[in-house]
């Protein structure tokens, strides 16, 4: 259990700056974080204590953002892509690598590499993306949404949907690499 | 196939099943371009650690 208030601040912190991720509403936002303390209270007795109670809080959240985001249809998504002016840095015009771009690899999920810095620094990665990026590269990879339902539901293209995915790999996965200091 | 098509087909492969002759054209390259391979690599690490986004905290008295 947490005792302290300052913790439960700490997580209701980075609770709100992750609804707030998805859905571009800060009231919206606070009642979600709001009504998952709520739930998390009521549903005390079905927390094991073996799980971190920092995932399962967020476990809750996270389904508070798919049902709001599918009730309330308001997955907006604001096009950024409308010029379609295809600046992709990461290739040369003869569409071979930046080599100064290349990202290295990352280890295998169960390396200590991935700790608590880690997450920082992927946290940090992520909120250097293009707000519409960050969005849907959560949807789909954190929320798991199918991709069908992402453009259903934001009403972007599918060629769009692909693309800001795209970016958002190769952008996420240099400045991961980069941060982390990997051989190449 | 080069770098720059490769890897948008990589990434595409994570969320709709390529054609045949995109698959077939990502694999001949991937057999001689350590780069795309890494992007390759990585695109699927990135997919199963994002499981665990959130879930560590080292300051869970509960964690093991």
């Amino acid at each position: 259990m947490l005792q302290k208030d300052v913790q439960i601040n700490e997580l209701r912190e980075q609770m709100l700056k992750f609804a707030r991720l998805q859905i571009r509403d800060d009231e919206a936002a606070e009642d979600l974080v709001q009504e998952t303390f709520a739930s998390a209270l009521k549903n005390i007795d079905s927390f094991q204590g073996k799980a971190a109670l920092k995932t399962w809080i967020f476990a809750i959240l996270k389904n508070k953002i798919i049902d709001y985001l599918r009730l309330k249809g308001r997955f907006v998504i604001e096009t950024e892509l409308s010029g379609e002016h295809d600046t992709n840095h990461f290739f040369d015009e003869n569409e071979h690598w930046v080599l100064d771009l290349v990202p290295g690899r990352l280890p295998s999920a169960e390396h200590e590499a991935y700790n608590e810095e880690f997450w920082l620094i992927f946290e940090a990665c992520l909120t250097h993306l293009p707000a519409q990026q960050a969005r849907v590269f959560m949807m789909r990879e954190y929320l798991e949404l199918e991709s069908g339902e992402i453009c259903a539901e934001t009403q972007i293209s599918s060629s769009n949907l692909y693309t800001l995915l795209y970016r958002a790999r190769l952008q996420l996965q240099h400045c991961l690499t980069k941060r982390l200091d990997y051989e190449v | 196939m080069r770098c720059k098509e490769t890897t948008r087909l990589i990434s595409a492969a994570q969320e709709r099943k390529l054609a045949l002759h995109e698959s077939v054209g990502v694999k001949l390259h991937l057999t001689v371009c350590p780069h795309c391979r890494a992007f390759a690599h990585n695109c699927k690490q990135l997919h199963s650690l994002m499981k665990n986004f959130a879930r560590y905290d080292q300051n869970e008295p509960d964690k093991p």
